[in-house]
């Protein structure tokens, strides 16, 4: 290992990198096959490439990179958002219903947010709490999502989020909208009180 | 009729919480700033939705890093053998 700089070695990636890639393909797109596909063509897309590799990112970043390539490439394919504007709109009063008061818009009381609990837990058992957040992710409806994770876990711009997924930005709102309300709630519930 | 179109939207938690998403990101407008401001004053659950989304926002951040320290997925001795096996073809 350089210690001034990152060599690229691609004798070690499976070995390094190929669990973590798998993992966080698995997280986005919740399917064992296409994860698998996706990582192996992460690397050998990345082999092909690796002229191209500048010292000025690690290894793991521009691998990690190069899979969010290839995730947006099969959301695309698969049309991941299809008709999310009428998704929206047939499943507003149903969202809505669920949290907010029809006639003035104020929190329900059952679903209103409740003071949490210390964080201090979460560090201690970081495995067990990555993994309700995947149960939270993976709970939720498949066309908010795609969307939520970007935002989240990628922490891209709202401009090019909406570029990727070809939507606009009253749906992306109206998207991470309902994902926060969600994702807080069920975080809430299996987490934060418990 | 302008009073009430006012207490319309500014009592709305359903708004609140979307321009509270919307001042995150830093794309809130100066009006949306003000209704928020005010919902924020009373709304005490509207509050704690604000500090909790930027806890989980923060959750977020860190998320990538920790599943490369701790990968809660194993991909099978299988498929890595394969993948090994092509990169191997791949650099003779």
């Amino acid at each position: 290992m350089n210690t001034s700089g990152e060599f690229l070695q691609p004798e070690n990636w499976v070995k390094t990198y190929s669990d973590y890639l798998y993992s966080l393909a698995l997280i986005k797109v919740n399917n064992k096959e296409t994860a698998e596909d996706l990582v192996q063509e992460t690397f050998l897309s990345a082999f092909k490439a690796k002229g191209s590799f500048k010292n000025e990112s690690s290894e793991k970043t521009w691998l990690t990179a190069i899979l969010k390539n290839k995730i947006i490439d099969y959301y695309r394919k698969k049309d991941v958002l299809k008709d999310v504007t009428s998704y929206i709109s047939d499943t507003e009063t149903n969202f809505d219903e669920h949290f907010f008061n029809k006639s003035d818009g104020h929190w329900l009381p059952e679903p209103a947010p409740l003071a949490w609990k210390e964080l201090a837990d979460a560090k201690v058992n970081q495995n067990e709490f990555d993994s309700i957040i995947q149960y939270c992710i993976q709970k939720m409806p498949t066309k908010l999502a795609p969307v939520f994770i970007a935002k989240f876990l990628d922490d891209s711009d709202a401009e090019i989020i909406c570029k990727e997924f070809n939507i606009t930005s009253s749906n992306y709102w109206v998207i991470i909208h309902r994902a926060k309300v969600l994702i807080r709630s069920c975080l809430e519930k299996n987490w934060f009180l418990t | 009729m302008k009073v009430y179109l006012f207490k319309k939207t500014v009592f709305d938690c359903k708004h609140a919480t979307l321009l509270s998403l919307k001042k995150e990101e830093g794309k809130i407008s100066i009006i949306e700033r003000i209704k928020l401001f005010y919902h924020l004053l009373y709304c005490g659950y509207c509050k704690r939705f604000v500090k909790q989304s930027s806890i989980i926002n923060n959750i977020g951040k860190g998320l990538t890093d920790s599943i490369f320290i701790h990968p809660p997925h194993t991909l099978s001795t299988k498929v890595k053998e394969d993948i090994q096996q092509q990169i191997d073809n791949l650099s003779q």
